[in-house]
């Protein structure tokens, strides 16, 4: 704090030297002696010019008129210069560095705020990291971590990365944590365990969604410990989102079963199951609705059967409800009703393929 | 499919291609509308009429020199000619012609999910539909204009970069020509107004009192 | 523990005081009693540029040093970033951009100090005391409202990282010269309200102003050039102006400080035109400001703006409001009591100067009207509406065009009367050699349509007249004999300057034309070992590679492009990977051909059903689009060239030595 102010007074007695000293090197200058010596240096270059031939001698004597009137001018308004009282110079000085502190300690600054440079803190963070590991926020562990990990003990060591991975993993560094996960899997491929680790870390550079490579990640980690829990609740994530609601409710179940009763994630396993539940009973409902709309439109098109919207309706609900063997048979219906109109037939066939508002979209 | 592409795919080079086809058509020989022009020009230029139209003209026509200068020109008018004699029947309807068409449209539409971008440098889906729907309504024989107001009446005026010309966009489209016709207005009456050229003639006080200062301490 | 980021706000505060100082200074030195004091506004200019380039200095210390605990350092600085975009990133924000704005501001009112010795003490304090007001203004805005340095009690752990597109030299080099310029015509603003509040303008303060015009006018071409660059081949769409509102705002101060630039040659060589050329120096001015207001107001969505909240637009809009309305009513104020210049007829070099500036003034209004018109149908009666390409092509191309036509004419013509009739034959063969080369080009570049062909040749013969007309006047003042190199090197560089600044114009013209008129482009998807054609090249994709970047991953493909079964280069575009802020950037790869660009974009690669993924690649043909940036750089190397005219220097260089004598 004393440093602060200390070099904020020198900053500021700083900057009125430099006021004083200008003033003391560039004396005042004679209005009228500068007014003089630019109409002479004018009329040289007028000269100069009218010799070389880029102006005429007319346009040269309007620029020498107009140069003597303004240094006629010139004279007509010289006045004395005033000369500062040094008491008066000082009273301004001090005004101007005693607003300036009053505006910065009052208002803008904040003094007690000390420099926070990343590399100090880094370095603060390695001796919290040495006392207790556990002490640490994981963004700080992670770059005490990523700093460490060009070191010989470091660089070719598994179980180093793997941890790394981890701790990225929480930082919410997750394309590090996934490239961490891969290097540590690289240096051993024969020991590594962290695949389920890899595949959540692909899982989040993938914007939570299982890909390729996510999935290769978590079949591999099944396949060394069938009861990964990790792996199965992604898998199920995976499932519940493609609309698998069974497999889905399976990865999970085996998932609640490899955990301790009391293991925090047991309460995300039931969220999960939970929705599992909720999406099939909801389709299951749909499902229903759709089968009792089906009914009435189809009982409708016996009674009138020379509706070709409706039939169109009711191909495109059997495609929907995923009934091929219902389409065959309503197929045949329709294509018997328009017998000798296969015209219609087609458009109706044709209509019931596209996807209900698709017919404003379609790729390129 | 997109026929632009594929016409660039095959041809070996658009330029080259078009060249080639210009070519020809100047060689084969111009249209009559064209080569009537063409004649005009080349009569103009060495026939005694024209003698006589430029002896009416603006420039002085003294010496020989001259002549060959202006002869000169009127050879390189008739060079400059060439491509457009070239071209002028070249507009048909067809293929070239509704692609350049086509072109010139994706320039004038806004991309509605990007940053103001046309839809010919936009890759979203967005812009290459909108292209195709341009694309089906020129084949549909609709005119530039009806294609313009089709697609403002779908996504309203912001689609168009080039706005219409309405009563809420009269400012927009007239004020940069009215301001130059008015600036040049008001710099002629100003021009005619200022009678007097100021004097650059030092008065005789004038004069003394600035030998009076050039003379003090030197 | 160090206090330098509170050193830093602290020198901040001392720079806004001593602004107000200086002009209290000033206004105090009006007071007949105290009439003298204002010489101390001279020191004192010093000091509080020094103060804020220390206050500059410190936050760009912050950045390199990561140190989050200063609240811009943490929204737009990462860790992992490259140093050289560390450093830009100090001026990558609101705020930095601010502060650059005002380091640059305090500078030039500290330069009319120490390079002002040969201008008349009550002119150049007077312009010191305006430059003052503006400094304060500006300082007082960025301390208050977007203080750069403000901080964070909780350091947070990591930086917020910049948009990885702006992580580009050009980009980082943009704004400080944009800013030069924006800023460099606060200057000329000072001098002209200034002059109007002494009453003096003649001949020699065009003298005075004109170094400042130019070199503002420099900087902002370069400022320009280098972001059209930037969008170019960073943005990935193969276009270099797109009209946006934001290159719209620095493209207006760039006209009026160009209409500047020829008004004040009138004013000096021939003392009319007074009042336009004082308009147009507040006027210039006015528009940098709206510019940077533009920017910061929120209204604008653009990848160039920044995303700022209204209050400060609004705070900005004041400052506008006030500094621009207190020299226009000035301006009001005394231009009644000018006395009338020198006068000239209607066929005249002064005449066509007028010509140029009114068709200046007119494109000016177009851009101006392009800009604001949607952003006021919007707030007025709620209409949204878009103002693109083809009307300015409409409006502001035939006013452009018409004024690029002039200019050759106007080079030729003598001061007060002219000969047009002279002058017309001087150029016939100019023009003539012009219609052959704009037929050459059409024959070779030349499209379907007649209407496209004719507004191509007009274009191409624009550029082609300009480049031939001025170097006609090179030919007339230097000739072919012996004597040509002693002539040619006894040339004024203001009229070596004027000549290369036409020839850029006119090579620029041809660039935008040609590129404007054939660019042509494919999109494919391509699988590796798959070649497409285009424009008489082949581009085979060969394969695929990685590479670790500073701060992201990239993914690659190569391309040999081929023409005539000849390697012509290897493209080498990428999509990087930028995990710091979790987003993807796609790198071009320009295959330098002379004057053509081979410009090769790569998107997202989807995995296909036969295994191997296929890339969309965007393949360019750009043709002269070299042009279009080389012909800005000859232009402000003109302007370079007529800074270093000795009867610019005359104004620090001659005076001074008169003045040792003197004194």
């Amino acid at each position: 704090m004393i440093g602060l102010v200390l070099t904020c007074v020198v900053i500021a007695a700083a900057l009125i030297a430099i006021v004083g000293l200008w003033h003391r090197r560039a004396p005042a200058i004679d209005a009228l002696a500068l007014a003089k010596a630019q109409y002479e240096g004018f009329v040289v270059d007028v000269e100069r010019r009218e010799g070389r031939g880029d102006i005429d001698a007319e346009l040269a004597n309007e620029e020498r008129v107009e140069a003597a009137r303004a240094l006629l001018k010139a004279e007509a308004a010289a006045t004395p210069a005033y000369s500062l009282k040094p008491a008066h110079a000082a009273i301004g000085a001090f005004a101007v560095a005693g607003i300036s502190f009053a505006l910065y300690a009052l208002y803008i600054g904040h003094p007690e705020l000390g420099d926070q440079p990343y590399e100090t803190r880094v370095v603060q963070w390695t001796d919290a990291a040495r006392r207790n590991i556990d002490s640490l926020p994981p963004e700080a562990l992670s770059a005490v971590l990523h700093r460490r990990a060009s070191e010989p003990d470091n660089v070719k060591n598994p179980d180093f990365w793997l941890f790394l991975g981890k701790v990225d993993m929480m930082a919410g560094r997750y394309y590090e944590a996934a490239k961490a996960f891969d290097t540590s899997m690289k240096l051993s491929p024969k020991t590594f365990t962290g695949w389920s680790d890899l595949g959540e870390a692909l899982y989040f550079v993938a914007g939570g969604s299982v890909g390729p490579d996510s999935q290769k990640a978590f079949d591999l980690a099944l396949a060394q410990d069938p009861k990964d829990a990790r792996a199965h609740y992604y898998l199920g994530r995976r499932d519940l989102d493609q609309g698998r609601y069974d497999s889905a409710r399976a990865h999970f179940v085996t998932a609640k079963a490899a955990l301790a009763v009391d293991d925090i994630r047991q309460n995300a396993i039931a969220e999960q199951l939970a929705a599992v539940e909720t999406a099939q009973s909801g389709e299951a409902a749909a499902r229903t609705r759709i089968a009792g709309m089906v009914a009435a439109l189809e009982a409708q098109l016996t009674e009138q059967p020379d509706n070709a919207d409706g039939w169109a309706r009711l191909l495109r609900s059997y495609d929907v409800m995923g009934d091929a063997a219902g389409k065959a048979r309503v197929l045949k219906e329709m294509q018997a009703h328009y017998r000798d109109r296969p015209q219609v037939a087609a458009d109706i066939v044709q209509k019931s393929k596209g996807a209900v508002g698709a017919e404003n979209t379609g790729g390129q | 499919m997109n026929r632009k592409r594929q016409d660039r795919v095959t041809s070996p080079s658009p330029f080259m291609g078009r060249g080639d086809h210009l070519r020809s058509r100047w060689w084969a020989g111009p249209t009559p509308v064209s080569q009537c022009l063409t004649v005009v020009i080349a009569a103009l230029a060495v026939s005694p009429a024209h003698r006589s139209l430029r002896s009416r003209s603006p420039l002085p026509m003294n010496g020989e020199g001259e002549r060959r200068s202006m002869s000169l020109l009127a050879v390189l008018f008739l060079l400059l000619l060439l491509p457009f004699t070239a071209h002028a029947d070249a507009a048909h309807a067809d293929a070239a012609h509704d692609e350049a068409r086509a072109k010139a449209l994706y320039r004038e539409v806004r991309c509605v999910a990007c940053q103001s971008q046309d839809i010919a440098d936009s890759d979203a889906a967005i812009a290459a539909d909108m292209r195709r729907e341009i694309r089906e309504e020129i084949a549909q024989g609709r005119s530039d204009a009806e294609i313009r107001a089709g697609l403002s009446a779908r996504y309203g005026d912001y689609v168009l970069f080039r706005p219409r010309f309405s009563l809420g966009n009269l400012l927009l489209w007239s004020l940069p020509p009215l301001i130059l016709v008015g600036g040049i207005a008001v710099f002629v009456a100003i021009s005619r107004r200022r009678g007097a050229a100021r004097d650059y003639v030092l008065s005789e006080a004038e004069e003394a009192r600035l030998r009076d200062i050039l003379k003090n301490d030197r | 523990m160090t206090f330098l980021n509170e050193i830093g706000v602290f020198a901040l505060v001392c720079a806004f005081v001593l602004s107000v100082a200086q002009v209290a200074l000033v206004a105090a030195g009006q007071w007949k009693r105290l009439s003298g004091i204002e010489r101390y506004s001279e020191g004192v200019s010093l000091a509080a540029a020094l103060s804020l380039i220390l206050s500059f200095a410190i936050l760009i210390a912050a950045f390199v040093r990561s140190d989050f605990s200063v609240v811009n350092v943490y929204e737009h600085s990462h860790t992992d970033k490259p140093l050289l975009y560390k450093i830009s990133g100090a001026w990558g924000s609101h705020e930095g951009s601010m502060l650059l704005w005002c380091v640059i501001m305090l500078s030039f009112g500290a330069l009319i100090t120490l390079l002002g010795r040969g201008l008349p003490d009550s002119l150049k304090h007077k312009a010191l005391g305006i430059q003052g007001l503006l400094g304060a203004a500006f300082v007082g805005f960025t301390l208050f409202s977007s203080n750069p340095l403000g901080r964070l009690a909780e350091a947070p752990l990591q930086g917020r990282s910049l948009n990885p597109a702006l992580q580009d030299p050009a980009l980082a080099f943009h704004p400080p010269m944009l800013y030069l310029g924006y800023v460099g015509l606060s200057v000329v603003f000072s001098f002209a309200v200034a002059a109007l509040i002494e009453g003096r303008l003649d001949r020699a303060w065009a003298r005075w102003v004109r170094p400042w015009v130019l070199a503002a006018w420099v900087c902002l071409t370069i400022g320009i050039t280098l972001g059209a660059y930037w969008a170019y081949y960073e943005l990935g769409w193969g276009g270099w102006w797109a009209w946006d509102p934001v290159e719209n705002a620095s493209f207006m101060p760039w006209l009026a400080a160009t209409a500047l630039l020829h008004s004040a040659i009138v004013m000096e060589k021939r003392d009319a035109l007074k009042a336009w050329t004082v308009f147009l120096a507040i006027l210039a001015f006015t528009f940098s400001m709206m510019g940077a207001f533009l920017v910061r107001s929120g209204l604008l969505t653009s990848v160039h703006a920044f995303a700022v909240d209204p209050q400060r637009g609004i705070l900005l809009l004041t400052i506008l409001f006030v500094t621009a309305g207190l020299g226009f009513a000035l301006f009001a104020l005394r231009v009644p009591e000018l006395k009338p210049g020198g006068l000239f007829a209607a066929v005249s070099r002064e005449a066509s100067l007028v010509l140029n500036n009114l068709l200046l003034s007119a494109a000016l209004l177009s851009v101006f009207l392009g800009t604001l018109y949607p952003l006021l149908m919007q707030a007025l009666v709620d209409k949204a509406m878009s103002v693109g390409g083809p009307y300015y092509l409409a409006v502001f191309g035939p006013i452009m065009l018409a004024a690029i036509a002039i200019i050759p004419i106007s080079q030729l013509m003598s001061w007060k009367r002219s000969d047009l009739k002279g002058v017309v034959q001087r150029l016939g063969l100019a023009f003539g050699v012009a219609c052959l080369s704009a037929a050459i080009g059409s024959l070779f570049y030349g499209g379907a349509g007649v209407w496209k062909q004719v507004t191509f040749f007009v274009g191409l013969l624009a550029g082609f007249w300009l480049i031939w007309g001025s170097l006609r006047l090179l030919m007339e003042r230097v000739g072919f004999g012996a004597a040509a190199w002693r002539k040619f090197t006894a040339l004024p560089l203001a009229t070596h300057g004027m000549i290369l600044a036409h020839v850029g114009l006119g090579i620029f013209v041809l660039g935008a034309v040609v590129e404007g008129h054939s660019r042509i482009s494919i999109q494919q998807g391509m699988q590796v070992g798959d070649t497409v054609r285009l424009a008489g090249y082949e581009m085979t994709f060969t394969g695929t590679y990685r590479q670790d970047g500073a701060n992201y991953d990239a993914q690659g493909g190569i391309f040999v492009i081929e023409k005539n079964g000849r390697q012509v280069c290897e493209a080498r575009p990428q999509r990087r990977f930028y995990p710091a802020s979790g987003s993807m950037q796609s790198k071009v790869w320009l295959c330098f051909e002379p004057l053509n660009d081979l410009y090769v974009v790569l998107s997202q690669p989807q995995e296909s059903v036969g295994g191997k993924p296929v890339w969309q690649v965007r393949w360019f043909y750009n043709p002269w689009v070299r042009l279009i940036f080389l012909g800005p750089v000859l232009m402000a190397l003109g302007g370079v060239l007529s800074l270093f005219d000795r009867r610019l220097r005359l104004g620090v260089a001659t005076k001074a030595r008169k003045l040792k004598e003197a004194v």
